[in-house]
């Protein structure tokens, strides 16, 4: 069953998958290759200069410590995202089992054999090809398998900064929790590594009578594996795209804008972690984002008008379980006390504060109470606790923050915070196991990912915000007994976002706007 | 042609080899003899640059090496690595052929000449030509050493212990085709050994070092029968009969021996160059016998045990 759908996705997702995998390749040798040039004559000179080899081995080892998102991180302030960053990345990557192999195949060899080299007449390039290359040849061999390896599994990562390959699939999978497009990327990975291991440990063990013909055919395949990477590059357009892996693969995503808004944008795959970034560095245009990000603030972005209504309503309210409200009849009053006390630009203005200025949740949170008139110094608490939880998100900090100082101040309940439960998943199993008493939750969120309503459902239940929360208010309490309670105001809701300067000179206000200033 | 001044080499300021001094002839065979850690192999390898002297010069055929690149000399010059030291990833063939190539020699002559030295040096061109080092025995890979050294009809040798891992027949079986090959005839040769008897046996002149120095260097007959010091006779004192046997030829005993004989059962003729060892075997062998030799200039002369014990004793006392 599974095999047939993993079968059916990628026959439905070939032309991504063809894509994908050639620039895998074509990251993956390009990096190898540049990694060849520099390795391999390092890895020479420090076989003749044993004082350096400590020095040069140290600082590739250094390199190979660090681990490969974190490099990835450094690359964007120095070379932004795309290829330049993943490339040199991996570059560093391979860098070291080449180095060291050849550097240990060379040192390996018996002296005696190097000194009856020099005996018998050879000069220095004649020892280091007719004896010292060939003899390490197996060695260095085994150091490049390696580095080919390496750069396979930590090209998936340039996903993340829209370098594209298989990682698209495999960050979109994991974020969208499908099995299918995970191991639509996972497997071709892994199917590629083991094909170039395979292949690079049969020129290992070349006869050495072919070792020229085989020394020329790696620069040659690499080229060649090279250009599929460019080939098969998106092509210039007038605003250029960046997306995260969950938004390309949602139906309420990049799916729902081809669809409804015949909007082709042909967006690069990028980590949310990066994204708003490039977009204030010009390096994107438009972006995929959420509607109460701090760093549409930070960044000076504007949402861009949803004018067909294909993002669902992601409204925040507490999501309580029923047990709970009964438990403490108190609860709901004080929960709902912040009902519709928070619109979209306090909220973006609060996370701003966390995220971008990185003042802690609870200052933020109790800054807010403050000057909402909702501030109450802590009663003496009795020994009932009410567990709150959130996602690990700065957004849910802060809510869990605000609703833990409303508690204590309007009630003598004890207050205890299981904050950081992971994803959507994780925080809604937690609620389910009576391991939490509640925690903020979209609307939008509810719809899609915990209750799965056919597509007339949906279509029907998204018209208007209202009949969104109507409909998973009603449904939740039957099928989980949980309750929503009061929304508190902001829609944090999937967006498309672009620079404010550039919105307004290409005066783009909605994403109609775009669609028509693009086919322009 | 080689010629040695003054050569020093130091390993963290210990002397190896200090201040050695020594020429050789165009065509004459000198063996480097002395016990293990003496400095021959240091010295050896100091004449073709493998290892650069402290200080110290080298002429090879009247040039100072100073004034040519080692690479161009080092392919005039055939060596034979202590160790071996084939490379493992040529075949025999393409070992021999090393020089060759470098050389620029073309295809069918290097064939030509690997061909004809596996034969001179006992291997099966058939069988070895295109294995590899690692198939081969011990002593099929000194012969292959040899080989490679020899391919490139060099003028000059430097061989080090090129029998040492040979059994003592095929040794001796090898070093006698060897001695005879025509690519030692004209060839200044320097072979380093710590074999006495194999010293002797191939040496126009000896050079025997203790310690890093030349304790003495001269012509076999100089360092058995006129020791310079207690060391060098000490050196040779185990087999001290023997090799004065070995090393006088009935040549040299000539004058002294009868003119005239007196019974006669069987007369064995055997040629002036033979040597005493020889002579006392064949003797031996055939009991009540005499020898009768002939010189270069026809004259006839008899000799028996006694004859040549004293011939012998007379021609030490005019070493001496
Ligand atoms: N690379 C080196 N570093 C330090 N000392 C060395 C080095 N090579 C040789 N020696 C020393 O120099 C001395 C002479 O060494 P050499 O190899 O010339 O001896 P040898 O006469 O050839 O001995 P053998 O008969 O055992 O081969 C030895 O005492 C040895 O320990
Ligand atoms: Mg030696």
């Amino acid at each position: 069953m599974e095999q047939q759908n993993l079968w059916q996705f990628m026959i439905q997702q070939h032309d991504k998958l063809i894509q994908q995998t050639l620039e895998h390749i074509g990251l993956t040798f390009i990096s190898l290759f540049l990694a060849l040039l520099i390795a391999l004559p390092l890895g020479i000179w420090i076989a003749r200069k044993p004082a350096a080899s400590p020095f040069v081995l140290g600082i590739s080892g250094v390199l190979q410590t660090i681990p490969s998102i974190a490099l990835l991180g450094f690359m964007i302030p120095l070379l932004g995202i795309g290829w330049l960053p993943a490339i040199t990345a991996l570059f560093l990557y391979a860098l070291l089992p080449i180095i060291r192999n050849t550097y240990t195949g060379i040192t390996g060899i018996d002296p005696s054999i190097k000194e009856a080299a020099v005996a018998m007449g050879m000069n220095h390039w004649q020892v280091l090809w007719k004896i010292e290359l060939p003899l390490a040849f197996p060695v260095i061999m085994a150091g490049i398998r390696t580095a080919t390896v390496i750069n396979v599994g930590v090209a998936t990562l340039a996903a993340y900064i829209a370098a594209g390959g298989l990682g698209e699939f495999i960050f979109g999978g994991i974020a969208l929790n499908s099995v299918n497009m995970i191991l639509a990327g996972a497997i071709p990975s892994a199917l590629l590594a083991i094909l170039l291991d395979f292949l690079l440990s049969l020129v290992q063990h070349i006869d050495l009578k072919k070792l020229r013909f085989a020394l020329w055919l790696i620069p040659l395949i690499c080229i060649a594996a090279t250009s599929s990477y460019f080939f098969s590059g998106t092509q210039d357009l007038k605003l250029k795209a960046g997306f995260t892996p969950e938004f390309m693969g949602r139906t309420d995503g990049d799916l729902g804008l081809k669809s409804i808004y015949k909007l082709d944008i042909k967006p690069v795959v990028i980590s949310d972690a990066v994204m708003y970034k490039a977009a204030f560095d010009k390096k994107l245009d438009v972006i995929s984002g959420y509607g109460t990000d701090g760093r549409l603030k930070a960044y000076n972005l504007v949402i861009l008008k949803d004018d067909k209504k294909i993002f669902p309503p992601y409204y925040a309210a507490p999501l309580v379980r029923n047990e709970a409200l009964i438990k403490f009849p108190e609860l709901e009053k004080v929960l709902n006390l912040l009902a519709g006390r928070i619109n979209d630009s306090i909220m973006t203005d609060l996370n701003y504060r966390v995220d971008y200025l990185h003042q802690s949740p609870q200052q933020v949170a109790k800054d807010f109470l403050v000057k909402a008139k909702l501030w109450r110094n802590p009663l003496p608490a009795g020994s009932q606790t009410v567990r709150i939880g959130s996602k690990i998100f700065g957004e849910q900090y802060i809510l869990a923050a605000m609703y833990g100082m409303l508690i204590r101040g309007n009630t003598r309940l004890n207050v205890y915070s299981k904050t950081g439960l992971g994803g959507t998943q994780i925080c809604f199993n937690a609620l389910k196991n009576n391991e939490i008493d509640f925690y903020p939750e979209y609307t939008g969120t509810g719809l899609l990912v915990l209750l799965h309503p056919s597509k007339q459902t949906l279509s029907r239940v998204t018209k208007s915000n209202g009949s969104t929360y109507n409909f998973v208010k009603q449904e939740f309490d039957k099928t989980f007994q949980m309750k929503w309670l009061k929304p508190i105001g902001f829609n944090n809701t999937y967006a498309l976002m672009m620079r404010r300067q550039q919105s307004s000179e290409l005066q783009i206000q909605s994403i109609s706007d775009l669609k028509r200033y693009l086919d322009q | 042609m080689i010629r040695v001044e003054k050569l020093t080499k130091l390993y963290n300021k210990i002397p190896a080899v200090s201040d050695i001094s020594f020429a050789i002839e165009k065509g004459q065979n000198m063996v480097l003899l002395g016990t293990s850690g003496c400095g021959k192999t240091t010295t050896l390898k100091m004449i073709n640059d493998l290892i650069h002297p402290d200080s110290g010069e080298v002429w090879l055929d009247e040039v100072n090496t100073h004034k040519m690149k080692p690479e161009v000399y080092r392919k005039k010059t055939g060596y034979v690595l202590q160790n071996i030291a084939l490379f493992p990833h040529f075949t025999v063939a393409e070992n021999i052929a090393v020089v060759p190539r470098l050389l620029g020699w073309d295809k069918d002559k290097i064939r030509h000449r690997c061909m004809e030295l596996l034969e001179k040096l006992h291997l099966s061109p058939d069988k070895h030509y295109s294995i590899y080092p690692h198939q081969l025995s011990g002593g099929q890979q000194q012969r292959v050493g040899l080989a490679r050294a020899l391919a490139a009809e060099p003028s000059i040798l430097l061989m080090d212990e090129p029998f040492g891992a040979l059994d003592p027949i095929t040794r001796a079986s090898i070093k006698k085709d060897i001695a005879q090959l025509d690519e030692f005839k004209d060839k200044t040769i320097v072979l380093v050994t710590h074999d006495v008897q194999e010293a002797f046996e191939l040496a126009d002149k000896i050079c025997l070092m203790d310690r890093g120095q030349i304790v003495q260097q001269g012509s076999p007959d100089e360092l058995l029968f006129k020791p310079a010091s207690a060391f060098v006779s000490g050196f040779f004192k185990e087999q001290q009969l023997l090799l004065e046997y070995q090393n006088t030829t009935l040549h040299k005993l000539f004058r002294w021996l009868p003119e005239t004989h007196t019974f006669v059962q069987d007369l064995i003729p055997v040629s002036p160059e033979e040597n005493l060892w020889q002579a006392f075997e064949k003797l031996n062998t055939i009991g009540k016998t005499l020898l009768v030799i002939k010189d270069s200039g026809g004259r006839l002369k008899y000799a028996d045990h006694g004859s040549l014990i004293h011939a012998f004793t007379t021609y030490k006392n005019t070493l001496a």
